[in-house]
């Protein structure tokens, strides 16, 4: 062996662990990947994930070691940088607190389907068997008024898929059907504060609106979303129930007393 | 004449009906059962007394091997699950029929009853608890269903009660099935699905405390598979405590119990709880300790009461003097009480059911509401768990809320000028016409 081998040896083998180590951006990934995982890839690039410029590396890390698919598929590696507030909504369902105490027990080279892992992390559901349109399969959010549209009702069927590898299919369809009505009752809330603050403008009426819609209404769809009690309940409708109060209680007093100055806080 | 009324009736009813997915001959359950009928969703929180059979599907009787056979496919998780339970690994293994029956046409879900006959012992336990009474595992669903907002609400809306309060009609709550594992239940992870938000902040209280902080630095080392009992654990739990040597009658020790009413902590049925408390206690700590604990307790629950008392007085106050607005004859009549239909009275503390009148009230009497239910248990949850901080941030809240309802009286005292009958403003609404024309 010359010395010329030699180097090129060395030079081959350091730029090969290199490019192994280097972080590896999204269109590097597709390069090889597209041809690969055509399905997969295009299904990424439906996704509101692709919309936000998410690539590969945000969810399976840079380092092309042979765990990346691994890497995704526990709860750390959506709630970990983005997706706290689901999180915690997650950890308190009956789900979350089983994948918790799980632990290490939870085999994450097994596939996301079949009830493969005990309890569903996030990716389990919303990224099912390989799904990564992540939005297609779960749908975080169905408006009831809409449910009569084709694709909706492709959704609402996509969405009890991984439900049905541990429940029942009628516990899925009933679960899914009285989370709608819950959902939509919460909008009832919401469309009867709407109309009293479209009638009577108040500046504080429609800070409470804003909550209603932004933090109480989202709450009891992470609430059914997740199987968490608390977020349906403590966090949701009867907080919605004390904003519209308040609401009409402020609305009550203009109605009272004309045009005077409202002073409440 | 009437049963062409009672058409009509369904009739006009009928699109909501199905919209809600109604039975219509399916009743409710309790002491309300006539004026509710369940959503499709109960039958699963109360399989007792609301399931009804799959009969669609899949007919004949099946033994283990076979449910399994077709159960491996159609319903993959559950099965490995199974597969880990003590109950497929023991030597005569327990297979599906044992617990739901064997002919798919009448399946049941099993509650205590069906666990009882293999499990005596935890069975008798959680039974014995109801002689306590409330707040109690074994009477919750009861609590719930008859509850005055239960009967009122969109039965939709009110599943979301039942999941937690369901503690009492399946093992589940805590055993997750399929793998029923006992060690799972000891964690207190188990209990903070349900003992967790605004008015029972368990988990963050424990968390908080010395005793949570050193679960969560070593608990996931510790052997779970220990008995609830004396130097088995470096720091009690949830279960610890409250379960002793894994008793499921968790009432025995409730002094305080809920929160949401004052009570006499040197009763003499409180003062033989205490020295359940003691003897529990003593297992880590000398005696007196626990004694010394208790009494902080009592002292911040007494001062907190004479707080709360005085807002009550307050809001009387205000009531007499018909200043709280709207008046309850404004409003939504108080859920399902006849008495409350001939004579509307605004209702305020916990003997005139408060309880039930979070909503549909004044903001000032929702203000005291969510001193009283929320802030006020958190300061009692933090303080009972030993996490005085908690406690005290929850009494700093309570005392900002007092302060903000004084103001609000003294602003309400101070307006002037007819008031308009606000009746139309109360009654009308998406969400209120609903809840008016079909609970």
């Amino acid at each position: 062996m010359n010395g010329e081998t030699l180097f090129r040896g060395w030079f081959f083998l350091v730029v090969t662990l290199w490019a192994g180590s280097a972080q590896v951006m999204a269109g590097t990934c597709l390069e090889c990947h597209r041809e690969r995982d055509g399905a997969l890839v295009t299904a990424w690039e439906k996704s509101r994930h692709a919309q936000a410029g998410l690539g590969c590396e945000a969810c399976h890390g840079a380092e092309h070691d042979g765990a990346m698919a691994r890497r995704a598929r526990p709860v750390e590696a959506c709630a970990s940088t983005c997706h706290a507030r689901e999180r915690s909504s997650h950890m308190l369902s009956k789900h979350g607190v089983i994948a918790l105490l799980e632990g290490e027990r939870l085999d994450f080279s097994l596939p996301l389907k079949d009830g493969n892992q005990r309890a569903p992390s996030c990716a389990y559901c919303h990224l099912h068997d390989t799904e990564h349109d992540a939005g297609a399969g779960i749908l975080p959010l169905i408006p009831l008024a809409a449910v009569s549209n084709a694709s909706l009702t492709v959704r609402t069927e996509a969405r009890a898929v991984p439900c049905r590898d541990c429940h029942s299919p009628r516990f899925v369809e009933t679960w899914f059907s009285t989370g709608d009505k819950m959902v939509e009752i919460g909008r009832m809330k919401v469309r009867e504060a709407e109309t009293l603050i479209a009638r009577h403008e108040d500046v504080e009426a429609g800070k409470i609106l804003a909550r209603m819609k932004d933090v109480h209404l989202s709450n009891v769809r992470l609430g059914v979303g997740h199987a968490s009690p608390d977020d349906q309940w403590w966090h949701g409708h009867p907080a919605l129930d004390g904003d519209l109060l308040r609401i009409k209680s402020r609305i009550g007093e203009i109605l009272s007393q004309g045009s005077q100055t409202m002073n409440r806080p | 004449m009437r049963i062409a009324g009672t058409l009509l009736v369904v009739a006009l009813l009928w699109p909501w009906l199905a919209w809600a997915g109604l039975d219509p001959d399916a009743k409710g359950v309790g002491e309300n059962a006539d004026l509710w009928r369940p959503d499709p969703m109960h039958e699963y929180w109360d399989p007792g007394n609301l399931h009804r059979p799959e009969t669609e599907r899949v007919k004949g009787l099946f033994q283990g091997e076979a449910c399994l056979e077709c159960h491996r496919v159609v319903t993959p998780g559950i099965v490995k699950e199974w597969r880990t339970s003590r109950h497929a690994l023991t030597k005569e293994p327990v297979l599906c029929p044992a617990c739901h029956g064997e002919d798919h046409q009448k399946l049941s879900f099993p509650g205590p009853q069906t666990c009882g006959n293999c499990h005596p012992k935890r069975l008798a336990q959680m039974e014995e608890e109801k002689h306590y009474g409330f707040p109690s595992h074994a009477l919750a669903m009861e609590r719930a269903v008859d509850s005055k907002h239960f009967a009122d609400k969109p039965k939709a809306e009110v599943a979301a009660c039942l999941q937690c309060h369901s503690v009492a009609s399946k093992c589940d709550s805590c055993h997750t099935r399929h793998r029923f594992d006992a060690a799972e239940a000891r964690r207190p992870e188990a209990c903070i699905t349900c003992h967790s938000g605004p008015p029972h902040p368990d988990d963050e209280a424990f968390f908080a405390s010395a005793h949570g902080q050193l679960y969560r630095q070593e608990g996931k080392r510790w052997d779970w598979s220990k008995p609830l009992a004396k130097g088995n654990y470096p720091a009690p739990t949830c279960a610890y405590c409250h379960m002793k040597d894994g008793n499921h009658q968790v009432a025995d020790k409730a002094v305080w119990k809920f929160g949401i009413r004052e009570i006499n902590p040197q009763s003499a049925e409180n003062l033989i709880k205490r020295k359940r408390w003691q003897v529990t206690c003593a297992d880590c700590h000398p005696p007196e300790v626990g004694m010394e604990f208790f009494k902080k307790l009592d002292a911040e629950r007494t001062q907190s009461w004479r707080q709360l008392y005085a807002v009550e007085r307050l809001l009387k106050n205000l009531r007499s003097d018909g200043l709280l607005s709207p008046s309850a004859k404004e409003r939504p009549p108080y859920p399902i009480d006849w008495l409350a239909k001939l004579f509307p009275k605004e209702r305020i503390g916990f003997y005139e059911g408060q309880a039930s009148a979070f909503y549909n009230v004044s903001a000032i009497e929702r203000d005291y509401f969510e001193l009283w239910y929320f802030f006020n248990l958190g300061a009692y949850k933090g303080m009972a768990h030993g996490a005085k901080e908690l406690s005290e941030q929850f009494h700093e809240r309570m005392g900002v809320q007092v302060e903000a309802i004084r103001n609000e009286a003294e602003r309400l005292r101070g307006q002037t000028g007819a008031k308009k009958d606000l009746k139309p403003l109360w009654m009308e609404g998406d969400y209120t016409k609903f809840n008016l024309d079909y609970n």
